[in-house]
């Protein structure tokens, strides 16, 4: 049996590789060296990081179509409009730029055109969405452009990054000391078939030697031998830029190590608050001078039990506990959803221990404390490790609605390298298998406790 | 109050009534127990015997009437019912020996907890009363791994290892097999050779008639006859016992 699982895990895992490494985009030949529509799925490496200033190529620079800054030089003395909590703002206040700042791209978009800052500072391509298209928006967006263009190999390809800085997505990389692939985004069609129109010529006065694709939204370009790169990406580059570059692991390592918090903690939490609801229970059940212990105990379980973790977690966080860290409100939280279940379990666990048991510890003088702390409920936890097993594990995998209070749990660590990286698969499946093998070794380790139980009953 | 330490009755009932719901079940027993009494209980299902049995050391609280120990009230809400229950050793049919704990534990649990007893005194205590009934070699055994006659024997001894005065017996070979009740009737004849105080309910009529002093008929709640055994077995008075003894015999 054990061996079949072993098997189980390693086809599984080869599997994971063998998709890992095919997701990385087709070999497609694309039809003749025209400019045609298709829809390709660029995996790129990286963005071409420009070192200087303090600009990375995360960061875009955007002014209105008719100021006079036109490099980053340029920005000394201005107002700049960043947006709070940004990266962006960290930078500008860092090189000592006035900043003003605004809690959306829209709001940033408004200052800008109506002349209240100078230029506005965005972190990553998402901003370009607001401000792209610079016919119907009435800007311009540049990043370092002088620079980009001279690290750039090829000099056609230099001359176009320079020239059409404001729609420039991205200048990326095939792989790591690859051919340059330049992207262009456009928010409407008309802006995609403006810039086809435009460098269109490429392909047909080089032939074979550039390419220009388009899809919805972008325009590709660059040489044939950049187009090959981009399009087969070698899978152990994929992952390094995933989860090496920019030590993006340490996502997933601060993830992992927040769910292990979280989980033990409220994992004792619950058992400890489980145990004494279920005590209080069974001692007030029946007794009128305890009916409010009955009742409290009632209250507890049914309310936690009736409201879906995910709100009770947000709850306890913005209304509860408002400026907490988000681990304690997660741990508190968790535990107390957790106790509510456990003491249900806990219960029909002491409810399942023949009642002889009782009489028989009470007969010989026992109180019903010591009666329970040493005959019934090291019996009733023998009955419901199963149960309490199963608890464990929904709690490890529920925490992972933890990063709706801003906790980086394992989950939340896996998609902010998604959002880095543009990679989906790979963090994603990584967070599951981690999670995976977490459960696992909780079952095993269950087990073993379970086996140690169990030793009284054998014959 | 009665005094009653000044009859000697050891356990003294009055008038005792107890229902279950609005099934009346003891009707109203009175009765008086002597030190070193042995005191069998018999009656056909249902009378009450095992009801009575529990009600005296209050594991049923009974709802009219009172019980006597050592000359103390139980009933009385204010007694420290923990405290004498360590002078009322009881065995019950169905063993209810503590399966998670080994025979040994099984026996030194109560001293330890309750007597404060140090461990190797209480272990030694232990192990020569389980000498006695021939299972000192089954201590680190659990309880799983015994026969039912063995089960009962440690249960026995477990009640006796925290000295009661009394010792109560409901229906303790009932759940045995045939050739296991005479090593358990043996044990409890020993105890009454030594004087041990003890009521008994049970179906054993060879016992009843060998070891007891006194034997009680009961009959739906009350008694209906009582005596010495050559009495009640050799001439029994009323036609309810005389047809249950021809049942029975």
């Amino acid at each position: 049996m054990k061996k079949l699982f072993a098997l189980f895990l390693v086809v599984l895992t080869l599997l994971t590789l063998c998709f890992s490494m095919s997701s990385c985009g087709k070999t497609e030949e694309f039809p003749g060296s025209k400019a045609t529509q298709v829809n390709l799925k660029f995996n790129f490496y990286e963005t071409v990081a420009i070192e200087k200033d303090d600009f990375t190529a995360k960061q875009s620079v955007i002014v209105k179509a008719d100021s006079e800054i036109d490099s980053i030089d340029a920005l000394t003395g201005k107002t700049i409009a960043v947006q709070k909590e940004s990266d962006a703002k960290e930078i500008c206040k860092a090189a000592g730029y006035t900043i003003v700042e605004f809690s959306n791209a829209s709001d940033i978009k408004a200052a800008l055109l109506s002349g209240a800052a100078d230029a506005a500072v965005t972190d990553g391509n998402s901003e370009i969405t607001v401000f792209a298209d610079k016919d119907e928006s009435g800007v311009k967006i540049f990043r370092n452009v002088g620079k980009l263009a001279k690290q750039i190999d090829d000099p056609l390809l230099a001359k176009i990054v320079d020239e059409d800085a404001s729609l420039l997505r991205s200048v990326a990389k095939a792989d790591k000391d690859g051919d340059t692939v330049v992207v262009f985004h456009c928010l409407t069609e008309n802006g995609v078939k403006k810039i086809e129109e435009k460098y269109k010529y490429l392909v047909e006065e080089y032939g074979d030697g550039y390419f220009c694709q388009v899809n919805e939204k972008s325009v590709f370009i660059g040489t044939k031998d950049g187009l090959k790169c981009a399009t087969k990406q070698l899978w152990h580059n994929r992952l390094y830029h995933t989860f090496i570059e920019n030590q993006n692991y340490k996502y997933i390592l601060d993830g992992l190590k927040n769910t292990l918090i979280i989980t033990l903690c409220s994992l004792l939490i619950g058992v400890a608050l489980g145990t004494i609801i279920a005590v209080a229970k069974y001692f007030s059940e029946g007794n009128s001078k305890l009916a409010i212990v009955n009742f409290i105990c009632d209250l507890y379980t049914t309310v936690i039990r009736g409201i879906p973790m995910t709100v009770l977690l947000l709850i306890f966080f913005f209304v509860i506990m408002v400026s907490a860290d988000g681990v304690l409100v997660a741990i508190i939280a968790f535990g107390i959803n957790s106790g509510a279940y456990m003491a249900e379990l806990i219960r029909s666990g002491i409810n399942a221990v023949d009642k002889g048991q009782m009489e028989a510890a009470r007969s010989l003088g026992l109180s019903k404390g010591q009666a329970m702390a040493k005959i019934i409920f090291p019996q009733a936890i023998k009955n419901i490790l199963p149960a309490i097993g199963n608890e464990c594990i929904a709690l490890l995998k529920e925490t992972s609605v933890a990063g709706y209070v801003a906790v980086v749990d394992l989950t939340r660590g896996a998609n902010l390298i998604r959002n880095n990286t543009y990679d989906a698969f790979n963090p994603l499946i990584l967070s599951a298998l981690i999670y995976l093998i977490l459960v696992v070794g909780m079952t095993k380790l269950l087990s073993i406790f379970e086996r140690r139980l169990r030793r009284s009953d054998g014959k | 109050m009665e005094n009653n330490i000044s009859n000697g009755a050891i356990i003294s009932v009055k008038e005792l009534k107890k229902n279950f719901d609005n099934n009346e079940v003891l009707k109203g027993i009175d009765i008086d127990i002597n030190k070193g009494d042995v005191v069998c209980v018999i009656g056909a299902s249902g009378s009450g015997k095992s009801t009575f049995l529990r009600c005296l050391n209050l594991l049923e609280k009974p709802n009219g009437g009172s019980i006597f120990f050592e000359g103390e009230d139980l009933t009385n809400s204010k007694v420290d019912l923990n405290a004498h229950r360590q002078k009322m050793g009881m065995v019950f049919q169905q063993f209810n020996l503590f399966p998670h704990l080994t025979v040994l534990k099984n026996l030194t649990l109560a001293p330890m907890t309750l007597k404060k007893i140090p461990k190797e005194e209480a272990e030694a205590k232990a192990l020569a009363l389980l000498e006695r009934v021939g299972l000192a070699d089954r201590a680190d055994s659990y309880p799983n791994q015994l026969s039912g006659g063995q089960k009962q024997r440690v249960a026995i001894v477990r009640a006796l290892c925290m000295e009661p005065d009394v010792m109560l017996f409901d229906e303790p070979t009932s759940a045995l097999d045939p050739e296991m009740v005479g090593e358990v009737l043996d044990v409890m004849k020993e105890l009454a050779n030594e004087g041990m105080t003890m009521v008994v309910v049970t179906h054993e009529m060879g016992f009843a008639r060998e070891v007891s002093n006194r034997v009680i008929f009961l009959d739906e709640g009350v008694i209906a006859e009582e005596g010495a055994p050559a009495e009640l077995f050799g001439n029994p008075k009323c036609d309810r016992l005389r047809s249950f003894l021809a049942k029975v015999l």
